[in-house]
């Protein structure tokens, strides 16, 4: 696995060698790009090892020499329930999906529920544009093949490996979940708003509490999922509605406490990270990237798209995605 | 490897013990697991049977869930 940031004439050359890629950029030149074994989607936001950086005149591309079989799916919000049916034996898939998209939404609530969803590791993140952009511009997937631009659909890409390697995914977290004596989280039904939430067992309005207890919304509530500390971030909070907006659906259910405090952002990636990213496929979030003050600071060497949801398995926020190829 | 005893999957679904050296598959999915059955107590027999079914198609999730 190579990861590169490339001119749109590097990319297009490698992609001419019928080569199996993930790109990220800007639509403006993903749209110039030829026919061939890619996905993309858009992204303007990217983590470079000198540090983050808004990119628009080239391409981060992964060039993928250990896939044997790439087999590249448009994929519906209701198509999205069969994604498990891809699954090569052995393999690994990547799917993009563009944010604020029907697919996007669908996907958050229910993938995890999806037959034969886990049965094999599935990376991938959600596609955006310049943050200026939001509501003018739409965020998009690339579908290589066609060349063709989705905004409602995810593109998948199921790939087949060469024999002896095995993908693992691994998810970064540089949160972790407040103490057990601060306030527990609970939520009447799952999704990406709600207006109460029960709060250490009683029902409260959400807004009101975020506001009268001075909660700094930039950190994530976190659910522990049997040991993997899973975020989800506050997107709004509208004081007139009453409604707390997420990034990623909080869950019927589940417990969540608000993340400790960071010192440093990017201290906290390196340290967590280490070395060896460059390997590696990873994605990171666009919170980070804001709240941390990323742009100009370096976190290490993993590089990648910055972006509006990462998927490991499941949408997380404010978290890092990477998948490294190892030998069995 | 041989595959867990129900029973004991049974258990794991309905504790709150951390898995964190197993692979993030197998926790994620646990978690969902443990939601559901939280959610629905009756489903327990249909979760422990999920369970089951991934650790047979995945191998490596036995390793997983070995020394539980």
């Amino acid at each position: 696995m190579k990861n590169e940031l490339l001119s749109l004439d590097a990319a297009a050359a490698r992609i001419a060698t019928g080569a199996v890629m993930t790109i990220a950029g800007d639509e403006a030149l993903l749209a110039q790009l030829p026919r061939g074994n890619w996905i993309g989607g858009t992204s303007v936001y990217f983590v470079t090892e000198t540090g983050g950086a808004v990119i628009r005149d080239k391409l981060y591309c992964t060039t993928l020499p250990e896939a044997t079989v790439a087999q590249i799916r448009v994929l519906g919000a209701d198509e999205l329930p069969q994604i498990a049916q891809g699954y090569a034996t052995g393999g690994l898939s990547i799917i993009l999906i563009p944010a604020f998209s029907r697919a996007h939404s669908v996907f958050a609530v229910d993938g995890p529920s999806y037959a034969g969803f886990f049965n094999q590791p599935l990376v991938g993140w959600i596609s955006g544009v310049h943050l200026d952009d939001i509501g003018r511009v739409a965020p998009k997937v690339f579908d290589g093949r066609s060349g063709r631009s989705y905004g409602e659909e995810a593109v998948v890409m199921h790939l087949s490996l060469s024999e002896g390697l095995v993908p693992q995914v691994d998810i970064v977290n540089i949160f972790a979940q407040n103490d057990a004596t601060a306030p527990a989280f609970r939520f009447p039904q799952s999704g990406f708003a709600a207006k109460t939430a029960l709060i250490d067992g009683r029902e409260m309005s959400l807004a009101a509490y975020l506001r009268d207890n001075d909660i700094d919304t930039r950190l994530p509530l976190i659910a522990n999922y049997g040991g993997a500390l899973i975020n989800v971030s506050v997107q709004s909070v509208n004081h007139e509605s009453g409604e707390v907006a997420f990034y990623a659906p909080v869950m019927q259910g589940v417990e969540y406490r608000f993340a400790k405090p960071l010192d440093d952002y990017a201290a906290a990636f390196s340290r967590q990270l280490g070395v060896g990213g460059e390997g590696q496929y990873s994605c990171n979030c666009i919170l980070n990237y804001l709240y941390g003050e990323l742009e100009g600071k370096a976190t290490g060497s993993f590089t990648g798209p910055v972006t509006f949801g990462e998927i490991a398995y499941m949408l997380l926020n404010q978290t890092l995605v990477r998948l490294e190829l190892q030998a069995a | 490897m041989a595959l867990p005893n129900p029973s004991k999957l049974k258990t794991l679904i309905q504790s709150e013990d951390n898995i964190s050296s197993a692979s993030l598959a197998t926790r994620i999915l646990l978690g969902r697991l443990r939601i559901e059955v939280r959610n629905n107590p009756t489903l327990i027999v249909a979760k422990v049977t999920e369970l089951m079914e991934f650790v047979r198609v995945n191998r490596y999730a036995a390793d997983d869930l070995a020394h539980i």
